[in-house]
């Protein structure tokens, strides 16, 4: 109410913006707590060279494949390397691949769903058949056909998963679109003279955006074992640059002898995946007025 | 004599079936006069809400939509308008209020922002003002607490507080014309009379022309000054609210007229018209209500009957081969 009557345009929305999450947080308490370990989880990666014990490259080979002990507190992978330290290191580069490759993909990939869903007709036809062929490659392939073209490093590893959750986004926010620009209130704006852009941006994205979110904070778990197979093939991360997905691939050839680097480095990718969708949750009420309690 | 704000000239609506193009209304021609309201009066599927959506220029283009004809506003041909010019005179100097407020406002929107959005769009306002003025938009629609309901969701209003925003909409701009889709019909009678009471007040008090678009003839007689009764896509009678009532000239006004219940009246059963209305793949080659009419002649089945002028001032036009002759031979 106050930031309607004391603020100008710009800070009187994002204020708003703000208290509305707020609100929508105080609502569903668990969002908060999502938020606390996700913003924990990007501390302690972007903390990494200070608080990790050990380097995480440098090898140890007398102390290989040592279980967790007072002295690796997470143990040592096969070239005896701190797991501890190696998922601190692994975490900048996993969590920087799966949040920026999924944010390139959540823009793009709704953008043109929701295009193709409000324009229909042609222009429909050639966006989601472009996105089934782009669904019809496994990332596998797609991961290739990237390196082949631009070549091998982070930024392409990133292009590369963007291309394949593209689709997935598109499809999720085209279905809600169609629904939406049926209804009255869209036809009582093209009454009132909006531009197709400004009734997608502003009277149909607001319907969309709680879908969109719910599969972000999902894909973005994913993206991080996708990260994992593609640097396994040579695309991206080479080693010995710690991943969490590279070291689950890695621990996952000692899963039997030393279970330790699989189980701590997957318990990672766990509680991160499990923060973003308790914050998904909460941004999903959080744009959507009718979940509001008032 | 006045110049009309708006004038429809020969307006044809058609749709793509399977078996081909039909029209949903056919060679519609009236003119709205500054500060009038006129009425489009008609059952369901005769074409009303289609000729308002089409004088907006609202189907021009769309899928299986095709319009032709002539709207004339402010010196320019509307149905001939780019895309780009006909939105800046939508919801600008021509606003549109629909029938259902449950489903015409943005369920996800605060109701502050929706009165607003046509202010920023249309005049460039910032948001701030644009509030502001939404504020005052809402207090001159009668919605008690404007200032603090600017911030709630159109969940939180009922059914004629959401009209009243609507109409704020509409208003925001300072139309010449507002096109009013039934604005009553779903809600209930004390606030429909409420309603329609706030339309004609703003509506001598901002000016404009209301083409008021209902099936209701009390909701007629109450706020109408002409009247055109539309059937089967086509107007059939257009005249002054009193001549119309008093003299109906077409035999399908009379017909409604007739069907109206009344508490002064002793009736036992009530009043219908039989027959159907003709299907929109199937119209008849002469009258579309020859085949329900008690006067069909031979000349009814065979020619489709002009618009006529029964009678010069007030002017009453009437589509019906037998009471434009009798009127003609009165008249000679």
């Amino acid at each position: 109410m106050s930031a309607v009557e004391t603020t100008r345009h710009g800070p009187g929305a994002f204020t708003r913006a703000v208290t509305e999450i707020v609100h929508a947080f105080n609502t569903n308490k668990t969002s908060w707590v999502g938020l606390v370990i996700f913003l924990a989880i990007c501390v302690l990666a972007l903390l990494a060279p200070v608080i990790a014990p050990y380097d995480p490259i440098k090898q140890h080979i007398a102390d290989a494949l040592q279980p967790p002990s007072q002295k690796y507190w997470l143990g040592t992978d096969a070239f005896g390397r701190d797991v501890w330290s190696r998922i601190l290191w692994g975490g900048r580069i996993s969590l920087l691949v799966s949040v920026a490759s999924i944010s390139i993909a959540m823009v793009i990939g709704s953008t043109l769903g929701i295009v193709a869903g409000y324009k229909g007709g042609w222009i429909d036809q050639i966006i989601m058949r472009a996105m089934d062929v782009l669904l019809s490659f496994p990332t596998l392939v797609m991961g290739l056909l990237v390196v082949a073209v631009l070549g091998a490093n982070l930024t392409n590893l990133i292009i590369a998963i963007a291309l394949t959750v593209i689709p997935k986004f598109a499809r999720i926010a085209r279905a809600p679109t169609v629904a939406v620009k049926e209804l009255d209130y869209i036809e009582a704006c093209r009454a009132l003279g909006y531009s197709d852009t400004r009734i997608m941006a502003v009277h149909i994205l607001p319907n969309v955006i709680g879908e969109v979110l719910v599969l972000a904070s999902l894909w973005t778990a994913t993206a991080v074992r996708i990260e994992a197979y593609l640097s396994f093939i040579g695309l991206g991360v080479k080693p010995p640059t710690p991943t969490w997905g590279g070291m689950i691939r890695q621990g996952f050839e000692y899963i039997l002898d030393a279970p330790w680097m699989c189980i701590y480095t997957g318990l990672a990718v766990l509680v991160l995946v499990f923060s973003l969708n308790l914050l998904g949750d909460g941004l999903r009420d959080a744009v959507d007025p009718k979940l509001r309690n008032e | 004599m006045t110049k009309p704000v708006l004038s429809v000239r020969n307006l044809t609506t058609s749709f793509k079936l399977r078996k081909g193009w039909f029209p949903a209304i056919s060679g519609v021609s009236f003119d709205v006069m500054p500060n009038e309201t006129l009425c489009l009066v008609g059952e369901s599927g005769c074409g009303k809400s289609i000729t308002a959506m089409s004088a907006m220029g609202l189907l021009k283009g769309q899928h299986g939509c095709r319009v032709s004809g002539e709207v004339w506003f402010d010196g320019r041909n509307l149905a001939e308008l780019a895309e780009a010019e006909l939105r800046k005179i939508r919801g600008n100097k021509l606003a549109m209020i629909f029938q259902e407020p449950m489903t015409s406002l943005n369920p996800v929107l605060p109701i502050g922002l929706q009165v607003g959005e046509p202010l920023m769009f249309h005049r460039g306002m910032t948001r701030h003002e644009a509030e502001q003025e939404a504020v005052r938009l809402l207090e001159q629609v009668k919605l008690p607490d404007a200032r603090r309901r600017i911030n709630h969701y159109p969940h939180q209003f009922s059914g004629g507080m959401r009209q009243r925003v609507m109409i704020a909409i509409a208003l925001a701009c300072g139309p010449q014309i507002l096109f009013a889709d039934e604005p009553t019909t779903a809600l209930d009678v004390t606030i429909q009379s409420q309603v329609l009471a706030l339309l004609q007040e703003i509506r001598d008090e901002h000016a404009f022309a209301l083409v008021l678009i209902t099936h209701d003839l009390g909701v007629v007689a109450t706020i109408a000054d002409r009247v055109a009764v539309m059937y089967a896509g086509e107007i059939v009678e257009l005249a002054d609210t009193v001549a119309l009532f008093k003299r109906p000239s077409h035999p399908y006004t009379e017909a409604l007229l007739r069907a109206i219940p009344r508490s002064d009246r002793d009736t036992e059963e009530l009043v219908s018209i039989e027959g159907q209305v003709p299907p929109i793949h199937d119209m008849p080659p002469g009258c579309r209500f020859a085949a329900r009419c008690a006067l069909r002649e031979d000349v009814c089945l065979a020619q489709h009957p002009p618009f006529a002028l029964l009678s010069p001032t007030p002017r009453h036009d009437v589509r019906c081969h037998v009471r434009a002759r009798s009127a003609g031979r009165s008249a000679a």
